[in-house]
């Protein structure tokens, strides 16, 4: 994708680079792609373009706050976009396939090892389960409750209490630490 | 059975699941809402727990929060053009007067419309003829501080100070100037480490 770079000026281009290789950084780790944010700061670009009327010494006095909304609106209007066409690629393709597995008896019974797992935490409790889900995905307790603004203690006592409950209805379902009992 | 293959199972049944079993997915903005911690926390806790059981929402839940993460703060961004606005925000920290009208002021108390919990904006007053900006607003049960910015009209954070009290006065080294429609809002930080904030009000000092 190419950029407007001879646009704006080398202060503003220098802050939104380090903007975007922040949001890389923090995003790798969860499996962000590098197309989603360049997406979104060449959008940014285009906006802190057209706001300022190219006048390259004007944009570099824009602050962070600025740039973090005209980030985030951006952002939102790219997310927008890709959920139309996901709504049109569903509507023309019609049901969609599922992955395919090398060992298909295996792939059988680690996927309803699987779905017995995602059904069992349906059934804990309301308040722990969001947690527990943001956990199961990868997500660290220091990551959750930033996201929460929960204290550390609050976090690990509501995470571990929903860890429990997981634990003991899959127990209930015959499933012990080694997988179906 | 280990957090490890907990996570590994749960996320092999997040990428089995068929679109056609997941609840409609939120709206872009409670995305957003999620990761800038604003509405109520069931709201939030709701829209979460759609996120984390959704690979597309959950994408986009990342990117929103990476930038989230990733908004630099004022002190870390330095181009030789902000420098001056930098210098005034300290200014404006360094110069904050405490009014304690939390527990001495009339206007304390005063809510209007929302609930107790909320922060709600009083006013901007000039108590007298060349004397500091005030801006004041309701005390939040369980704050421990709150911080009160002062945006231009393009949004540029013009005056940011924190306080433990309810009202803040500017310092002379503020400047507002003449004609031009700046804004001001409050966050309240509370013990539990949640926020509460106001909506953002034009800055037109009573007299």
């Amino acid at each position: 994708m190419a950029y407007t770079t001879d646009s704006l000026s080398p202060a503003i281009e220098s802050v939104l680079s380090r903007f975007a290789g922040m949001v890389r950084r923090i995003g790798l780790r969860h499996g962000l792609s590098d197309g989603d944010v360049d997406e979104v700061f060449q959008e940014v670009r285009i906006r802190l373009w057209r706001a300022r009327g190219g006048e390259s010494e004007q944009i570099a006095a824009v602050r962070s706050s600025y740039l973090y909304r005209t980030a985030v609106s951006a952002a939102l209007d790219v997310i927008r976009r890709h959920r139309r066409a996901r709504e049109e690629t569903l509507d023309a393709d019609g049901e969609h396939t599922a992955p395919t597995a090398t060992d298909p008896e295996q792939a059988l019974g680690s996927s309803e090892l699987a779905m017995q797992v995602a059904r069992a935490i349906e059934t804990i409790t309301e308040s722990r389960r969001p947690v527990v889900r943001m956990y199961l995905m990868g997500y660290s307790r220091e990551e959750i409750a930033q996201l929460l603004g929960w204290s550390e203690a609050k976090t690990r006592n509501l995470l571990y209490r929903g860890l429990a409950d997981l634990r003991d209805r899959l127990s209930e379902q015959g499933i012990g630490p080694e997988g179906i009992q | 059975m280990t957090d490890a293959r907990l996570q590994a199972l749960y996320q092999q049944a997040v990428d089995a699941r068929d679109e056609a079993e997941r609840p409609a997915c939120p709206a872009p903005e409670d995305i957003q809402a999620l990761v800038a911690r604003e509405g109520t926390e069931r709201e939030r806790l709701a829209t979460l727990d759609h996120v984390m059981v959704c690979r597309a929402c959950a994408r986009e839940f990342e990117l929103l929060r990476a930038l989230r993460q990733s908004a630099p703060a004022e002190h870390r961004w330095r181009p030789a053009t902000l420098a001056i606005a930098a210098s005034l925000i300290l200014a404006v920290t360094a110069g904050v007067l405490s009014l304690r009208l939390r527990t001495n002021g009339p206007a304390g108390d005063i809510v209007r419309g929302g609930t107790a919990a909320d922060v709600h904006l009083i006013d901007a007053v000039l108590p007298a003829a060349g004397s500091p900006l005030v801006l004041r607003w309701n005390a939040v049960p369980g704050a421990i501080s709150y911080t009160a910015e002062v945006l231009t009209p393009d949004g540029t954070v013009a005056a940011r100070a924190q306080t433990t009290d309810t009202a803040l006065a500017l310092p002379d080294s503020v400047h507002i100037a003449p004609g031009t429609r700046y804004l001001w809002w409050v966050r309240a930080s509370l013990v539990d480490g949640s926020e509460r904030r106001s909506t953002m009000r034009p800055l037109a000092p009573a007299p």
